[in-house]
């Protein structure tokens, strides 16, 4: 059995206003345990609840009631931001340092020294793409860039948990495919990620298990394949087959089971239709 | 130790970002413009001694207003402006203990204002020494050590009068302070056929040698009250312990406040120093003698060099203050309030100065204006908060040093005592504390 | 091009209740602006305990040395209120969006613009007549000898008035704990109306406290003209602060605000005196605000003064108006 990275217990989250009366409840007796190696997502309509809860996991923000362990400890302790790491939903960074020079520092405040924070900083760039744009000021960046930037940031202690705020969220379709392959590289490698994001196509590529939330309740929760498995029905997937062959099959099933069977050509997802079309035209043309 | 690396990270970052900031050349500019400029566009009463005093009163204290300006902007950025924006919530994420991201930032802006603070006392420097060249031999810029004249005598006659007045007035008597204050008015009042001596007790310590010869000066500080606009020609007469005696005319002087000096021996004797002040019978003139500093006995113990360095390191202790002040409320407001709260509080701690001045009754109103008890109470508060702020404004050196003044080791001391670690370590810990417990939204 | 619209027969109505609105909701904003509120709440207690630290009066009398002092804080606090309102309005209104999102709606950016300034204009207003209050609070607190009385501070009077500047945010406190009302706009207009109340009741009492009835006034109201003449020269201040606005950021306009304000002190003194066309062109370009601090001797300013005062200001404010709606509509809105 796998170990628990991260566990919420009654979790419960009011903000209050200068007289101390409560003036939303944000997040309400959230309880859910993440296991160590998977991809976990946080989905929920706007304003259900998820940064928030992302925000307590991050100590960030304090809970009203319940409680948090992070990989064994809570999560304002210094030992577990070590371990941990964290791209918020909107960016921070200092706009006036370059890419670089902002990976080098924040590379700075885990300790690392000014070769090795330089070593990953430019690795990180390499991977996230923009290695190109290394010394541009991050202010000059786009959305995009910026979300780049971000991740590259969270990646730079190489965590043990990764906690991610809408990691896609004005990513080109190459660049989600990006992130998303380099997230299951780290769940493939041990280490946990948790990602909020209200884009199911995200959370349905990427986790293994998820928490739906909805005004600051769990709704449901669970291994992912075990929620949309539909077993009323059955689906078989074959090669390509003649009318003929189609026709027959038809007879089959209207024999066996009575009634005709739902007949019809497999869809491509959109996603890996442009990525594609994108790659043809952006090969040089021989 | 493994918060230092973080700790040199914030620090290296806080620089980069004070100086990256457009405001912090504009202030530099400004600074420079002030230390080495304004001291050649000032114009005295022409003498040189007058041009001297306006050269070491304004632009000193300009460059001080400049940097405590710029410093409490940029401290209230670092984060409150930050916090906005959100560029403290992805370092705040990070293994760093908010006391060592409030100290790192605190120490960036140390380093940047020492950098100004170096840059404009050298600029000054020079300034200075090439407006007294063609003086230098004749008048020596120096610190000097300051003796003030006994007034034991007039303190117990005030002890005396409080003594008495508590015995037989059924109202709140006046404060010791308060009478002794009257009393020195009421005696350094000097109507004409009228003299006046005072008496220094001049210490076995300072001793000259034929290497370091001593430079002895008096200075005086009065009012003449001239209603028939006659100029005084009074007389100052020192007797020292040997017997010596030296007289001089004051020369013609005209109504207004005056500051006037008198050079003296420099092998003064140890042993008691009197100086006389006679206002001749046929002067139309009463001259009033400042209360608090009537007269002072000067003595030349530093270069001028030297206590620029010493006033400067006191202004960069008070900057220091300013900026732990900036970081912290910074904590607790946003930017712009932040800036407000931070020049109103220092602005309330400078004018508690003037109202040093309120139960005073040497100015234009007596201690016996409040009339009810409501108006007692203001008249209190008010008093209390002078109080309060006291020892602040003692310890801003730029009046000192626009006396002349040495700025002596104990006050170089409580100022890094005070401004530089107690200030700061309570500043940083409400800072640090805010910061844990603040929520980033 | 015409930059302000005619409107059709018929919508004029809709375009003033449009122009009201818009006005409003700017004058909101700065109402809730805590800085505002700060600056309008020092400069009132400046002006209130200035009269206790005099230490000299260097032949004039305390009150006039209160006067001068109250008009000399609404100036130059008038000054950052201004500038500040301006950044705040325009810069907040531009990173936010809602300048965007209000000029997709049928509003017209003229209008925005003007509906803009007016609504600074206004609480302009509401801090002059504090600092106003104040300052004649103020003269009535500084010493002054009567018979009855003698040489004294009215301590009463300031320590009521200080009272009311608490009380104003006691109430403003209570406002937003029962009403959910805004705080900092609360105080910000309890604050004049308290002072006001404070004053109509000065009359009550003599300097020492003592009861009076029939009530009598001391106060000298003849200074609200000179401080209504120096709201004026504020006003002027916002229009330009609100164009700078448009052109530079914050700092700059701080900066820019400040060179202006500078060369309007000093280019009188070094333009030729009179009226030669070279001085007008000057006070044209760069407004003369000495015209309107003299006029803080009230009592000896000429009759025809005021009038003239008052047509500067306008031909100043129409003309920088006009300006900025032109930046304004040429400006793109990111």
């Amino acid at each position: 059995m796998k170990q628990t990275a991260l566990e919420t217990i009654a979790l419960t989250k009011q903000f209050r206003d200068f007289w101390q009366r409560i003036t939303v409840t944000a997040v309400k007796e959230v309880s859910f345990q993440v296991a160590t190696g998977t991809v976990f997502g946080l989905l929920g309509p706007n304003g259900s609840g998820k940064t928030t809860t992302l925000r307590l996991m991050t100590g960030l923000l304090h809970p009203s009631s319940g409680c948090i362990r992070i990989l064994g400890d809570s999560p304002t302790s210094l030992q577990t931001r070590r371990r941990i790491g964290y791209l918020p939903e909107t960016d921070g960074f200092y706009e006036f340092l370059s890419g670089r020079d902002n990976l080098r520092f924040y590379a700075g405040l885990f300790g690392y020294s000014g070769r090795e924070a330089s070593r990953r900083a430019d690795t990180l760039l390499d991977t996230v793409g923009l290695i190109r744009d290394a010394h541009r000021p991050v202010g000059e960046f786009s959305k995009g860039m910026k979300r780049r930037i971000g991740l590259a940031q969270a990646l730079l202690n190489d965590p043990e948990l990764l906690i991610l705020d809408e990691p896609t969220a004005g990513l080109d379709p190459a660049g989600c495919r990006q992130v998303k392959e380099l997230l299951r590289q780290r769940a493939q490698s041990g280490r946990t990620v948790v990602v909020s994001s209200h884009l199911l196509a995200d959370i349905e590529d990427l986790c293994e298990s998820v928490c739906i939330l909805h005004q600051g309740r769990v709704v449901a929760q669970g291994r992912l394949a075990e929620m949309l498995e539909q077993r009323e029905q059955h689906r078989f997937t074959t090669g390509v087959l003649t009318t003929a062959q189609c026709e027959s099959l038809q007879e089959s099933f209207l024999s066996i089971t009575g009634s005709a069977a739902l007949m019809d050509h497999p869809h491509r997802a959109l996603e890996s239709y442009f990525t594609q079309v994108v790659e043809q035209v952006g090969q040089p043309s021989s | 130790m493994n918060y230092l690396p973080a700790m040199l990270v914030l620090i290296r970052l806080t620089l980069r970002q004070t100086f990256n900031n457009r405001a912090a050349w504009w202030l530099t500019a400004a600074i420079l413009a002030m230390a080495g400029g304004s001291p050649f566009l000032l114009r005295g009463d022409g003498t040189h001694h007058g041009l001297i005093q306006l050269v070491f009163t304004y632009p000193p204290a300009i460059v001080f207003g400049i940097l405590l300006a710029g410093t409490l902007w940029l401290g209230a950025s670092l984060t409150a402006h930050e916090i906005t924006t959100g560029e403290l919530t992805s370092v705040i994420t990070k293994p760093v203990s908010p006391a060592c991201l409030w100290v790192g930032k605190w120490l960036g802006m140390l380093a940047f204002n020492a950098a100004l603070l170096l840059l404009a006392a050298a600029v000054y420097l020079a300034a200075v020494t090439v407006i007294n060249r063609p003086y230098a031999e004749a008048s020596p810029l120096h610190g000097h050590r300051v003796f003030r004249p006994d007034h034991q005598a007039l303190f117990q006659q005030a002890t005396a009068r409080h003594a008495a007045l508590q015995m037989t007035s059924a109202d709140a008597a006046p404060s010791i302070s308060q009478i002794f204050t009257t009393l020195k008015q009421e005696t350094f009042r000097v109507v004409p056929g009228r003299s006046f001596t005072w008496t220094f007790p001049i210490p076995d310590e300072p001793r000259n040698t034929a290497q370091n010869p001593s430079r002895w000066s008096l200075r005086f500080h009065f009012r003449c009250d001239g209603r028939e606009r006659v100029p005084l020609n009074g007389r100052w007469i020192v007797k020292t312990a040997s017997g010596d005696i030296v007289e001089q005319p004051t020369g013609p002087i005209q109504d207004g406040m005056h500051q006037r000096s008198l050079s003296l021996p420099p092998d003064l004797p140890s042993g008691p120093l009197t100086l006389t002040f006679s206002n001749p019978a046929e002067s139309a003139v009463t001259v009033f003698f400042d209360p608090q500093e009537p007269v002072v006995l000067l003595r030349a113990v530093s270069s001028f060099g030297s206590n620029l360095c010493r006033t400067f390191f006191v202004l960069f202790c008070f900057l220091g203050a300013a900026a732990a002040l900036a970081l912290t409320l910074g904590t607790l407001f946003s930017m712009p309030v932040t800036v407000f709260t931070a020049f109103a509080l220092l602005f309330a701690i400078t004018l508690s100065k003037a109202f040093a001045s309120l139960p005073e009754p040497n100015h234009s109103h007596g201690p016996s204006g409040a009339g009810t008890a409501v108006g007692r109470f203001g008249e209190m508060l008010l008093v209390r908060l002078d109080q309060s702020t006291e020892n602040i404004n003692t310890l801003l050196p730029l009046s000192a040093f626009a006396n002349a003044y040495h700025i002596s080791n104990h006050q170089l001391l409580l100022a890094v005592v005070i401004l530089l670690t107690a200030l700061p370590v309570l500043l940083a810990a409400v800072g640090a504390a805010q910061l844990s417990r603040k929520e980033f939204f | 091009m015409l930059l302000i619209p005619i409107p059709e027969h018929g919508r004029l109505r809709d375009m003033i209740f449009l122009f009201i609105r818009l006005a409003l909701i700017h004058a909101r904003v700065l109402l809730r602006n805590p800085v505002c509120l700060l600056l309008s709440l020092a400069t009132a207690l400046l002006t209130l305990l200035l009269p206790l630290a005099f230490a000299h009066t260097f032949g004039n009398t305390a009150a006039r040395l209160a006067q001068d002092g109250g008009l000399a804080f609404q100036f130059v606090a008038g000054i950052v209120f201004a500038a500040y309102a301006a950044c705040a309005i325009t810069g907040s209104a531009r990173a936010s969006g809602t300048e965007a999102l209000t000029l997709a709606k049928p509003v017209s950016p003229t209008l925005l613009f003007l509906a803009r300034y007016a609504g600074i204009a206004g609480g302009l207003a509401l801090f002059c007549v504090t600092t106003a209050t104040a300052t004649l609070l103020a003269m009535r607190i500084a010493e002054a000898f009567s018979p009855a009385t003698g040489y004294c501070i009215d301590f009463t009077t300031a320590t009521i008035a200080v009272a009311s500047a608490i009380l104003a945010c006691l109430l403003g406190a209570l406002l937003n704990r029962f009403r959910n009302a805004s705080f900092h706009a609360s105080v910000f207009v309890l604050l004049p109306l308290l002072l006001i109340v404070t004053a109509g009741s000065s009359g009550f009492y003599n300097r020492l406290g003592a009861w009076q009835s029939p009530p009598a006034y001391t106060l000298d109201v003849a200074i609200l003209t000179a401080a209504l003449r120096i709201g004026l020269a504020l006003l002027m201040f916002a229009a330009l602060t609100q164009v700078l606005a448009l052109l530079l950021k914050p700092v700059s306009v701080g900066a820019a605000g400040l060179l202006i304000l500078a060369l309007g002190l000093t280019l009188p003194g070094i333009s030729p005196a009179g009226s030669s066309p070279l001085r007008w062109l000057s006070m044209a370009i760069v407004p003369d605000w000495q015209a309107f601090w003299t006029t803080s001797a009230s009592g000896l300013v000429p009759p025809p003064m005021p009038g003239a005062l008052w047509l500067y200001a306008f031909c100043y404010i129409t003309a920088i108006l006009i300006l900025g709606v032109h930046l304004f509509n040429r400006s793109e809105h990111a």
